[in-house]
């Protein structure tokens, strides 16, 4: 029995990674092209050639600015946290800490109403469909994890937090059992994904084309891991001020289909 | 004995590259005067006539008109109540090439011992400046233009002590010494501004921008040639701030093929209970020129009921 356990997270940690890629996932990333409407609405994105370097920029830049936000939220829970009140008050602080610094470093208003929509969606899908499961199983962790997600999800009610997407995402990912190289794939991931489902609904390329592009992706998202995955949010930057001008005149459009 | 030992301690020398300013007004006086002012080697502080009433300025400039790599300069800039103090450069601010396998080492540094030495492999520049209430810092240098190979890194910390102080700092840079063809050819680009209030970071914003593989960076920026990222905050540049605000949301963007020569950003600082109090603009055009025009007619343009005529012709 005891040898059948490793082998049975790892089994589950692959079957939640599924359930996370699957694009039915309700976090709400359908209303989000990750600044590629307002690229192609404004000439900047008009080709192949253009998408693609659209596509390498704002992974990069994603890797450089918000990555280091879901590293530091997934290691702020750490194993040898207990049950204790003094550690739980000490967590909740640190994430509180984190996500007022990524609304510091984020002046854009367009990315800032995205990353809060997509983040609050992420944790009440945790506690919707994953709490519950968990709250008994494996003692300690879980269960901080479990409190400490209803605690944050009250204090962004009450407008003391607000809950963007890569400090939930770290958070989520953690209680959950996802490692951490696996989650700050699927963060990438996420990302490239949701601009390219917003492509084809620009009409910028077509379904089977997009998902050749998203092959593409892997190595832009590689290349971007191996530069960021150890950066600290303390340490996030920007590389792109093109595309962050662009984004910040998002609601400057004329006519919209996305939020952001 | 003390007094004269704190003489030479307030007065001595600074450390090299590292610069001091300190201006102060006293009651009833609408002339601010310095009561800091010193600067080593490579910094050198100048101060032009003023006439604006409250008003003080001062050139930070470098012996050459730019910095080599292993130059590390450091200024330090307090400024007292109702005081508005302005700091500009003597055109732009230029960073040579990296040289590689040969660190330049100013003979002063040397003797800092090694630390220093980490520091001087590229050139970086910091800023550390404290802006009492009521009180109000212009940040507004030349742009930054590295040359092939350069290696820059700055950081700039606005401190302001309450919701009285004000701000407006400049960042702005270009794609190198177009005259011989460089364009987006430095190898790093590194330039952060932190904003805090009430010990509180309200404000961060860094831009890195490296050349692991050149055509990847010229790509990415082109087909501008100069960035700017401009911020206000604070009660004495409102009205500036809410006509950048309104200016920006008229603007209504249509499907077009082609980038616009000059294309900019908006976004509202720290908004509570809808009261604005500071803004950030990001802009890029196809030419310094045109990113100048933009900050001096368009959005700083209300700048010359704040400082007067005069000295805004010689800001920017």
């Amino acid at each position: 029995m005891n040898n059948s356990i490793p082998l049975k997270n790892i089994n589950k940690e692959d079957w939640l990674l599924w359930q996370f890629a699957d694009s039915a996932l309700p976090t709400g990333g359908f209303v989000a092209s990750s600044g590629l409407e307002v690229a192609v609405q404004s000439g900047y994105v008009k080709d192949n050639d253009s998408l693609l370097l659209f596509l390498s920029s704002s992974i990069e830049n994603y890797a450089y600015s918000a990555l280091p936000f879901v590293t530091d939220s997934w290691q702020i829970i750490s194993p040898t946290s207990n049950n204790g009140d003094d550690d739980e008050a000490l967590i909740f602080e640190n994430i509180i800490k984190l996500d007022c610094l990524y609304e510091s470093c984020t002046s854009n208003v367009i990315t800032k109403r995205a990353s809060k929509a997509q983040g609050v969606a992420m944790l009440t899908l945790f506690s919707k469909s994953f709490s519950e499961e968990f709250s008994n199983d494996n003692e300690g962790k879980r269960n901080i994890g479990d409190r400490i997600i209803d605690k944050f999800k009250f204090e962004i009610r009450k407008e003391n937090a607000f809950g963007h997407l890569p400090v939930t995402f770290g958070l989520v990912s953690k209680c959950l059992g996802i490692s951490l190289e696996r989650a700050q794939h699927l963060f990438l991931f996420f990302f490239s994904r949701a601009a390219l489902s917003a492509a084809v609904r620009l009409n910028v390329v077509g379904p089977y084309y997009a998902q050749r592009i998203l092959t593409e992706c892997h190595s832009y998202v590689e290349t971007s891991l191996e530069k960021t995955c150890n950066i600290k949010a303390n340490d996030a930057v920007q590389t792109s001020p093109i595309l962050d001008i662009l984004q910040g005149r998002h609601d400057r459009l004329y006519s919209r289909l996305f939020n952001s | 004995m003390t007094t004269s030992g704190q003489y030479n301690k307030t007065n001595s020398k600074p450390l090299p590259g590292h610069g001091h300013i300190v201006c102060h007004l006293s009651s009833s006086a609408t002339r601010p005067s310095f009561t800091t002012f010193r600067a080593s080697y490579p910094i050198k502080l100048l101060t032009p006539k003023v006439h604006s009433p409250y008003l003080a300025a001062a050139y930070v400039i470098t012996y050459g008109g730019g910095m080599v790599s292993g130059d590390s300069i450091f200024l330090s800039v307090e400024i007292h109540p109702n005081v508005n103090l302005m700091l500009l450069t003597q055109g732009s601010t230029k960073i040579y090439k990296q040289r590689p396998g040969n660190i330049f080492v100013n003979n002063n540094i040397l003797l800092n011992g090694e630390e220093e030495l980490k520091i001087s492999e590229g050139t970086r520049q910091k800023l550390n400046s404290f802006i009492h209430k009521n009180a109000l810092l212009l940040q507004l240098p030349e742009p930054t233009t590295c040359f092939r190979d350069a290696d820059f890194t700055q950081r700039q910390l606005f401190t302001l002590q309450d919701v009285t102080s004000s701000v407006i700092i400049l960042d702005w840079f270009t794609c190198g010494r177009m005259s011989r063809g460089e364009r987006w050819d430095f190898f790093k680009y590194d330039s952060g501004i932190d904003l805090i209030l009430d010990d509180k970071l309200i404000f961060r914003d860094v831009v890195l921008l490296m050349n692991d593989n050149q055509n990847k960076l010229k790509k990415r920026l082109e087909p501008y040639e100069c960035y700017a990222t401009l911020v206000l905050y604070g009660p004495k540049v409102i009205p500036l701030i809410n006509f950048i605000i309104e200016e920006f949301d008229k603007i209504v963007i249509g499907k077009v093929d082609k980038m616009p020569e000059l294309v900019w950003s908006a976004s509202i600082l720290d908004e509570k209970q809808n009261i604005i109090n500071g803004v950030v603009v990001k802009v890029a055009g196809i030419t310094t020129e045109l990113v100048r025009d933009f900050l001096v007619k368009f959005a700083l343009k209300n700048l010359k009921d704040v400082i007067g005529e005069n000295l805004f012709e010689r800001a920017l």
